[in-house]
């Protein structure tokens, strides 16, 4: 941590307009460069989890941004998947956020994150069957009444599968979102590390996508561990992942995208490259439909 | 197998330590897949959670971690966060016990005896970080100390600024904190001659300050901080009281005072 200066007046000339086309990942070490340059970049995604403490340095910061962009929020602490109750401070907080902020949505993951009183701040995969279903899609009922607005959801990466699974994951999802009228966050990157790590064709997982419910897709770059992928956020997006991009923009044009970046976080330049990549398939997506070989 | 028991039964084999037979009981329940065996699967998920927990307590504890170095520091840091018994689902949380965790490993390890001054080292950078990112919003109600007669000492209460933290050390950890904080290095750590104490606190160009401050200011500023009440303040610090709270309120560690 180390202590910034920032000037207290905020910026009053908003540009603030839909969430479309490409966005970028708010990280911290980029806030002073988009503070002072006001790069030209679609909407932020905010990681509420860093931002849950009210008021204060952190809070003015993201205002100022908020000024001059639009803005999501994304979260990793919700622990849709548990079984342990809903933690309602947690709620109140990230409720708090948005009535600041606004975001025009906000999402979390089908996983879970605790169990007791152990928090692991990892995405955990949930078993993908009857059980599972209901459960999440009381908690997901739960969250929106609480929130007052409807829930985005993400597929999550994952490095094993159980044997309690018993719907494939594509289905498991159209079914849930169907049952709570949530929307889907889609991450493109997540569904190819998957493909690898479990061995099913990526295409036949995105056929299954109820597209007129999804709102958002990311776009990341994992890490090749030789016998597996780890999303590791940490890389530019990867030929196959931008070859399925294009393959799911070909007919949903119009699905705002965002690059996701957290490790090894390059200078914000890189990920506008990579956000005008992902603007220039979205919007001629044959011109990278060379083959079918992901 | 129901939903409950699946999340317990792999959770429990994530924990470093878990025994052999916790560790196939979560295998079992996993599908073989490819040439990634259900363990080195399993394995993934513990690298990554302990992955989380070090990059988290890195970036809160910048000079603990260039004072053990990254591998002792990983270690300690891995230890504390799967064992910590008071646990948040708000990861800025995860740092709160660590310097208790590091004073009782020091109380017990020999290897630890060059650096007894860590755990408080650890807490002026807890400080630091709780300082940087206080709720700052403001107390309503609040009573200017210009404005409080001598006869309503009694019901009077200190509104602190939200940020300030109060630290009072056996060592140098604020020369320690700036060399490491500073190029060219950390110079030979010495000893104190008496008790240190120290004041952090935000100010209003959200710069983080910290202080050396005087026993008998760190005394006073700490009765604050518990609430006491002004008269009994006026008590404590007899004809230097005014003059403490008005250095105070120009430091903007004390806001003003409340009924």
């Amino acid at each position: 941590m180390s202590p910034q200066r920032v000037q207290l007046e905020y910026d009053t000339v908003g540009t603030r307009g839909p969430i479309s086309r490409c966005g970028v990942g708010l990280r911290e070490p980029h806030l002073e460069h988009i503070l002072k340059t006001k790069p030209d970049v679609a909407w932020f995604e905010l990681l509420t989890d860093n931002y849950l403490q009210p008021n204060g340095p952190l809070w003015r910061q993201i205002d100022r941004v908020r000024g001059n962009y639009s803005m999501t929020f994304h979260g990793v602490g919700m622990s849709l998947g548990s079984v342990e109750p809903l933690d309602n401070t947690y709620l109140e907080n990230l409720g708090q956020l948005m009535k600041r902020f606004e975001p025009a949505w906000v999402s979390d993951h089908i996983a879970f994150t605790h169990i007791g009183e152990k928090y692991f701040h990892d995405l955990l995969p949930v078993p993908y069957n009857d059980e599972a279903l209901e459960h999440l899609t009381q908690r997901i009922l739960q969250v929106q009444d609480s929130l007052g607005s409807s829930l985005v959801v993400e597929n999550v990466s994952s490095y094993l599968q159980y044997q309690d699974s018993t719907i494939a994951e594509a289905e498991f999802i159209s079914e849930l979102l169907s049952r709570t009228d949530c929307r889907l966050l889609l991450d493109v990157n997540n569904v190819y590390v998957n493909s690898i790590n479990h061995g099913f064709n990526a295409r036949d997982y995105l056929a299954n996508i109820p597209y007129e419910k999804v709102v958002e897709i990311h776009l990341g770059g994992y890490d090749d561990r030789g016998d597996y992928l780890l999303d590791a956020h940490n890389n530019m997006v990867t030929p196959p992942v931008w070859q399925l991009y294009a393959e799911v923009m070909q007919f949903n044009h119009d699905i705002p995208t965002l690059i996701e970046w957290d490790n090894d976080l390059p200078d914000f330049e890189v990920l506008q490259d990579q956000a005008t990549l992902a603007n220039d398939i979205a919007s001629q997506p044959s011109s990278i439909l060379i083959g079918k070989s992901v | 197998m129901n939903l409950h028991q699946c999340e317990k039964i792999f959770t429990d084999a994530l924990r470093p330590g878990a025994s052999e037979e916790v560790f196939s009981n979560a295998c079992s329940m996993l599908v073989q897949q490819g040439s990634l065996p259900p363990q080195q699967r399993l394995l993934i998920y513990r690298h990554n959670i302990s992955g989380g927990f070090i990059n988290a307590l890195s970036a809160t504890f910048v000079v603990c971690r260039q004072v053990l170095g990254q591998a002792c520091f990983s270690t300690m840091a891995r230890d504390y966060a799967w064992n910590r018994v008071h646990q948040s689902g708000d990861l800025n949380e995860l740092g709160r016990d660590f310097p208790d965790y590091l004073q009782a490993e020091i109380d017990i390890r020999i290897e630890f005896v060059d650096v007894a001054y860590l755990a408080d080292l650890a807490r002026l950078e807890w400080f630091i970080e709780q300082s940087a990112q206080a709720d700052d919003s403001g107390s309503v109600n609040m009573i200017g100390v210009n404005m409080v007669e001598h006869s309503e000492t009694a019901g009077l209460y200190p509104v602190m600024n939200p940020s300030l933290r109060l630290l009072a050390t056996d060592y140098p950890v604020l020369e320690i904190w700036q060399a490491h904080r500073q190029p060219g290095g950390v110079s030979h750590i010495q000893g104190l001659d008496e008790r240190a104490y120290l004041c952090v606190c935000r100010d209003r160009y959200d710069d983080v300050i910290i202080k050396l401050i005087s026993k008998e200011l760190f005394s006073f500023m700490s009765a604050m901080v518990e609430g006491a009440s002004l008269e009994h303040l006026v008590s404590i610090a007899a004809s230097e009281a005014p003059q403490i709270i008005h250095y105070a309120m120009q430091q903007e560690w004390l806001q003003g005072f409340k009924n």
